[in-house]
C-alpha cells in the first residue's frame, strides 16, 4: 500500500521526464481566447476535462491496459482504439508523443516492459498513446489500480495547471488553489466512475480550441 | 376472476420504426431504387436542385410526429450505391420531448459504395428539459466513396418551464468494408454538466460535429471552413481525422439557429471543393 502510494507520487511528480512539458492540453488556445483565468475558472475547466474526458476515456484506457498486463496484442487494440477516438490531430499527436517519451524514460531506467513497448512502437505494432502506456508500465512497477488512477488524474490536472502558469494566464498561488480544488473531484471519480463503461469523450470547446491552435502564428506548446 | 381497476393502465409500448432508402445511379442521375419509410417519417419527392451536378438527388426528411418522444426507437438505413450522389437533409430542427426516464433513440446505418457521394446533414435536435436522446450511426464507406455527415443539438427551455435536458449521447462509427475502423466518435453530456463559460461547450448552448470521409486531395482548406462557420456566428475548429480518413469539424453556437447556419455554411464549403460546384441553397 505504502509502496504503491510512493510510486504514484514519483510518477505524478512534474520532475519525471515524461515529455508532458511540451503539451498544454488545449490550455494555450483557451488562454488566447479567454485571457487570464481566475482560480474558479481554471477549476471549472479542469473539472470539465476530468469528468468528460479523463474519467470516461483516459482513465478507462489506463485501467484496461493495466489489466491487459503483458498482452501486447490487447495493448495494440487499445492503442488503435485511442487513435480512432481522438479526433483532433494535435491532441492525438500529443498523446502519442507524450506516451513515447514516457516509455523511453522508463526503458532507459531499465524497465523491461517499457523496453518491449519501445520496440513495439518502433516496429509500428503500437502507437504509444499515453494512457495505454501508463497502464502497462505502472502495472509492471507494481502499482495498485487505485494508485494508478489517482496518479493519472493528478498528472492531467497538474499538467493543465503548469501550462496555465507558464502561459502567464494565472498566478502560481491561484493555480495551486485550483489544483487543490481538483483533488476531491479526482478522488470522487476514481471511487464512483463505472469501470465497465464504454469509452467516451465529449469536450467540443477544447476540441475546437485545440484544432484552431495548430494554425496559430505563435505557439509555446504543441497542443 | 381477477378484477381490473377501472383506472389501471399499462405503459405505452415503445414506438419502433425502421426505414430504408437505397439510392442508385441510373440513366445519368441518382434515383431512389428502394424506399420504405413509415410513421413518424415522411420523405419528400426527390429534387434535382443543382444545375452543375444534375445527378445529385436531394431528399428532405420530415417528421409527422412533432418530434421525438421517450422510448422512441427509430432506425434509418441508407445505402448509396456505386457512383450515386445523395443529399439527405431534414426539413427542420427536431424537438426532443421529455423522456420520463425512457430515452429516445435513433440508430442510423449508412453504406456508401465506390465513387458514391452521401451527405446526411440534419438540423439540430432541440433538447427540451428532461429530454434524453441517444444517437447511434454506423457507416461503411468504400475506399473512394465520400461521406459527409452532420449532427448537432441545442438546449432549449420553453417559457414557463424550468430545467435542462437530462442526457445527450452520440456515437459515430465509420469503417471500411473490410471492417477497418477509421473513426469512433462517442460522447455523452448531461444537462447538469453545463455550468458556465468553461463547461464542455465553453458557455455555448448548441454544438455539432461534421465529419467528412474523403481522400486527402479532395479535402477543403480547414481555414476556409472555420471562417465560413465563424461568419455564421459559430465557433468552429477543423482537424484532420484519424487514420487519414478525412476531416472533422466541431462547432458550437449560442442557439439552434446559429448552429443550423454553421452546418449549412460548412456543407457549402465542403461540397464546393468536393464536387467542384456551387450547390443551390436547400430551401426549408
Amino acid at each position: 500500500m505504502m509502496q504503491s502510494a510512493l510510486l504514484a507520487i514519483w510518477q505524478a511528480d512534474s520532475g519525471f521526464p515524461n515529455g508532458s512539458f511540451a503539451f498544454s492540453y488545449g490550455m494555450e488556445a483557451i488562454a488566447a481566447l479567454r485571457g487570464r483565468f481566475s482560480a474558479q475558472a481554471l477549476t471549472d475547466l479542469i473539472e470539465s476535462v476530468l469528468r468528460l474526458r479523463w474519467a470516461t476515456f483516459d482513465r478507462l484506457l489506463l485501467l484496461r491496459a493495466f489489466r491487459a498486463g503483458d498482452d501486447l496484442a490487447e495493448l495494440h487494440t487499445l492503442d488503435r482504439t485511442c487513435e480512432a477516438m481522438t479526433l483532433i490531430e494535435s491532441l492525438r499527436l500529443g498523446t502519442r508523443r507524450n506516451g513515447g517519451s514516457f516509455v523511453a524514460a522508463h526503458a532507459r531506467l531499465g524497465n523491461p516492459t517499457a523496453a518491449r513497448l519501445r520496440d513495439a512502437i518502433a516496429a509500428g505494432d503500437c502507437l504509444g498513446h499515453l494512457p495505454v502506456m501508463q497502464g502497462a508500465i505502472w502495472r509492471s512497477l507494481q502499482f495498485d489500480e487505485p494508485s494508478a488512477q489517482l496518479a493519472s488524474g493528478y498528472v492531467t490536472a497538474s499538467g493543465m495547471i503548469a501550462a496555465a502558469v507558464r502561459l502567464g494566464a494565472i498566478g502560481a498561488l491561484q493555480a495551486q488553489s485550483a489544483l487543490q480544488s481538483s483533488l476531491p473531484i479526482i478522488e470522487q471519480l476514481v471511487i464512483e466512475a463505472d469501470d465497465a463503461a464504454e469509452l467516451s469523450s465529449f469536450l467540443p470547446f477544447i476540441d475546437i480550441a485545440a484544432a484552431r491552435h495548430t494554425r496559430a502564428d505563435l505557439r509555446l506548446f504543441v497542443n | 376472476m381477477q378484477l381490473v381497476p377501472p383506472s389501471c393502465f399499462k405503459p405505452e409500448p415503445s414506438r419502433v420504426s425502421a426505414a430504408h432508402l437505397t439510392a442508385e445511379f441510373a440513366g445519368g442521375r441518382t434515383i431512389l431504387r428502394r424506399q420504405q419509410v413509415g410513421y413518424p417519417w415522411h420523405l419528400t419527392r426527390g429534387f434535382y436542385l443543382d444545375g452543375a451536378r444534375p445527378d445529385l438527388l436531394t431528399l428532405y426528411l420530415q417528421s409527422a410526429a412533432g418530434g421525438m418522444y421517450g422510448a422512441d426507437d427509430l432506425q434509418f438505413d441508407v445505402t448509396v450505391g456505386d457512383g450515386a450522389a445523395l443529399h439527405l437533409t431534414t426539413q427542420s430542427a427536431t424537438v426532443v420531448h421529455p423522456g420520463r426516464d425512457r430515452p429516445a433513440a435513433l440508430r442510423q446505418r449508412i453504406r456508401v459504395g465506390a465513387c458514391g457521394f452521401a451527405a446526411l446533414t440534419s438540423d439540430p435536435y432541440i433538447l427540451f428539459p428532461d429530454a434524453e436522446l441517444m444517437l447511434s450511426t454506423t457507416a461503411v464507406v468504400e475506399q473512394n466513396g465520400v461521406l459527409l455527415i452532420a449532427d448537432g443539438f441545442s438546449t432549449h427551455c420553453p417559457p414557463r418551464s424550468t430545467g435542462v435536458f437530462r442526457r445527450f449521447a452520440s456515437e459515430l462509427r465509420i469503417e471500411r468494408p473490410d471492417g477497418r475502423l477509421l473513426i469512433l466518435d462517442r460522447g455523452a453530456l448531461r444537462g447538469s454538466d453545463l455550468s458556465g463559460d468553461f463547461d464542455a461547450l465553453g458557455g455555448a448552448r448548441a454544438a455539432a460535429s461534421v465529419v467528412l470521409i474523403a481522400a486527402p486531395e479532395q479535402l477543403p482548406p480547414a481555414e476556409e471552413i472555420e471562417a465560413e462557420a465563424d461568419r455564421a456566428g459559430c465557433f468552429a475548429g477543423v482537424s484532420m481525422a484519424p487514420n487519414e480518413a478525412g476531416l472533422v469539424l466541431r462547432m458550437t453556437a449560442p442557439d439552434a439557429g446559429g448552429l443550423t447556419r454553421g452546418i449549412t455554411a460548412a456543407f457549402h464549403v465542403v461540397t464546393r471543393h468536393l464536387l467542384c460546384a456551387e450547390l443551390a441553397p436547400r430551401r426549408k
